[in-house]
């Protein structure tokens, strides 16, 4: 593949290969060697612990600890009415049980908790839209506050049980070979050369789809794990669940729940304060209810511009310092960012900042049992690669993440104990590498950039009424758009070198999730959780049901029912907000 | 975004390259220090800067201007 970078070809044979190295992939290598699995071996196209949204988390983690009280019923209900019914309750119960135990391997490893684990001094926060449920904060690990020293202990563990990592290797598809997870291949990112991995079983562990958007730290998601199962014939499920924040244009920032809660207001191009249009909370209404606000707004032409004014907080609170309480200590990269933004004469903490909603993540994944495994055998989910219902809420993703890792290593090892070995047939792989090298590099080859394929993706996907306020015509739209991006500027992509042709392979994966988005999208004709219809603005019993899209389903999708027997709530049991409408109608 | 690498200070140790999620950073073999190769592609996380051992990055909180169909 000399025109396509390298010429190499490595082949490696593992027990389990773990394609992700963040907090799911990082656990579910640990607890898949505690259990004897034999070699175990993370690939990723960063850099294991160290490149991906764990390292750069704030570590605000949901754990439920009975001794403190929390009652596994109240816990579970606020999950089931926060997703709106569409909720894995076995799965959520399995985590929340599994809670302490997990805290306990973090302590093992040395990281240590505000308070202690012990006692009643833990520190614990409210999870913004979980109700009773309760996220630790600020975990540390030889002095490194968050995500990065969560990772770092985490690495340094399953380094020490002969874990393997492999650093900048892309993985490109899954081999799924007579309905069995055998293997992935992939390329390395700067050589090129071809690697074929295979393994007896695959844990999926690449997270989230992030759509190149305005969101902080999300621009290296591009639902790898979302296209590379979909091309395998795997379910998947939620993936008209799409979770969008707010952010300022200019600077990343995250905090944006406390801002709020301590009195900072959204504010309209006109000047005025909407939010209490909408919710009686104002701009300490959930995140989600804010956009949906915000693009009723734009619809209504009072915006964008629309800001976020920090300056009432001094007025509410004088003499509390916002920034030093909340924001310096919060570990990563904030207080550096806060710091660097202070020097150059930038306070956003005391300003008026121009803000707009922004994509943050796709809540949809490959579907799993209570063991993670797919319903193709032999391969795993965990993470956000795991779908585990919609919903964006404080400490949940880094929560649900740890208890799926954990559950898929141990899985895994498990089913190890009773399978072969497979090879995978060399017709398919090669295939599977025709694929991989679809497009050649050549600098003079293509007329159409790769930031111009970037920019059109996010004109496609981010119109606020494909987005937020969707509509049968919005998102049939959305669909012509992209099917001109993948038909007609895709060929003509210019891919200079490696680092081109790696975002090439990224955009083909987030159109290829973009188009699974917008099917989801037009299917559920309701209004529920993240997913708002404009044009069917009500949450309808009878849609309280999965969205399965399979490329092998002759439609392309089936309605799966949820195994409500073995649920605790029932759909009965969901209440409703009086005159449900999202987007409210001021 | 990333401003630059501090060429006399870097040790050449990689762990910025090993950080950076959108391959903007590569180490030049010749020189062993790591240099901005991509720097249209940062995303402004900070993570390069927070890796680097000894100071040698400086990552500029501005980000650079992105489409916003809003």
């Amino acid at each position: 593949m000399s025109d396509k970078g390298g010429s190499g070809v490595e082949h490696i044979e593992t027990d389990v290969l773990i394609i992700g190295g963040g907090f799911g992939g990082l656990f579910a290598a640990i607890k898949a060697k505690e259990k004897g699995a034999g070699d175990v071996l993370i690939v990723d196209k960063g850099a294991v612990g160290r490149s991906g949204k764990s390292s750069m988390a704030a570590g605000a983690t949901v754990y439920f600890v009975p001794e403190m009280g929390d009652d596994l019923y109240e816990w579970t209900r606020a999950v089931f009415q926060g997703q709106m019914g569409l909720c894995n309750q076995d799965m959520v119960e399995s985590y929340f049980l599994q809670s302490a135990e997990r805290m306990r391997d973090l302590e093992d490893m040395g990281v240590e908790y505000s308070g202690g684990l012990d006692g009643e001094k833990l520190l614990r926060l409210p999870s913004r839209g979980l109700g009773p449920c309760k996220m630790t904060v600020l975990p540390s690990y030889q002095g490194l506050v968050g995500g990065k020293g969560l990772t770092l202990a985490l690495r340094k563990a399953a380094a020490g049980l002969g874990v393997h990592f492999m650093d900048k290797v892309f993985v490109n598809d899954l081999v799924v070979q007579d309905g069995r997870a055998v293997g992935a291949v992939g390329c390395h990112r700067r050589s090129g050369d071809f690697y074929v991995f295979e393994s007896r079983a695959v844990i999926m562990a690449a997270a989230d789809c992030g759509f190149r958007g305005n969101y902080a730290c999300v621009e290296a998601t591009t639902g790898d794990s979302f296209a590379m199962a979909y091309r395998a014939g795997v379910d998947l499920n939620n993936m008209e669940m799409l979770c969008c924040n707010t952010a300022p244009l200019r600077y990343n920032f995250e905090g944006t729940g406390p801002a709020g809660l301590f009195g900072a207001v959204f504010v309209n191009d006109k000047g005025e304060d909407f939010l209490p249009k909408y919710y009686p909370e104002g701009s300490g209404a959930e995140v989600g209810k804010i956009v949906q606000a915000m693009a009723q707004e734009k619809k209504k032409g009072n915006g964008p511009p629309f800001y976020l004014d920090f300056t009432p907080i001094s007025r509410k609170y004088p003499g509390f310092n916002i920034e030093e309480a909340l924001y310096m200590n919060m570990g990563g990269w904030m207080p550096v960012n806060i710091a660097r933004l202070r020097e150059m004469g930038i306070v956003p903490l005391e300003s008026k900042v121009l803000w707009n909603p922004a994509i943050q993540t796709l809540r949809g994944g490959i579907m799993t049992g209570i063991d993670c495994m797919s319903r193709v055998e032999g391969l795993f989910a965990c993470g956000i690669a795991q779908s585990m219902g919609p919903g964006l809420f404080n400490g949940w993703s880094s929560g649900r993440s740890i208890w799926s890792g954990a559950t898929a290593g141990r899985s895994s090892a498990e089913y190890l104990q009773g399978t072969g070995d497979v090879k995978p047939h060399p017709d398919l792989v090669e295939g599977l590498k025709r694929r991989l090298y679809n497009r050649g590099v050549d600098a003079d080859a293509g007329d159409i950039s790769l930031e111009e394929l970037t920019q059109a993706l996010i004109e496609c996907i981010f119109s606020y009424d494909v987005s937020i306020l969707k509509s049968e015509d919005s998102l049939m739209q959305a669909q012509r758009k992209l099917a001109e991006i993948g038909e007609e500027m895709m060929p003509r992509a210019n891919i200079p070198d490696m680092h081109g042709f790696i975002k090439y392979k990224e955009t083909e994966n987030l159109l290829l999730t973009t188009g699974l988005y917008l099917q989801s999208s037009l299917l559920r004709e309701e209004t529920r959780a993240d997913h708002c219809r404009e044009d069917f603005p009500d949450a309808d019993p009878r849609w309280l049901k999965w969205i399965v899209l399979n490329q092998e389903l002759e439609d392309g999708f089936r309605l799966e029912e949820l195994p409500w027997e073995r649920y605790r709530f029932k759909p009965g049991d969901l209440e409703m907000a009086e005159g449900f409408t999202q987007g409210g109608q001021p | 975004m990333i401003e630059r690498i501090d060429e006399e200070l870097c040790t050449g140790c990689g762990d910025c390259d090993l950080a950076c999620p959108m391959d903007v950073i590569h180490m030049d073999r010749e020189k062993k220090k790591a240099e901005v190769r991509y720097k249209d592609d940062c995303m402004t996380c900070f993570n390069c800067e927070l890796a680097c051992p000894v100071d040698a990055v400086f990552v500029n909180p501005i980000k650079r201007e992105k489409l916003q169909p809003w």
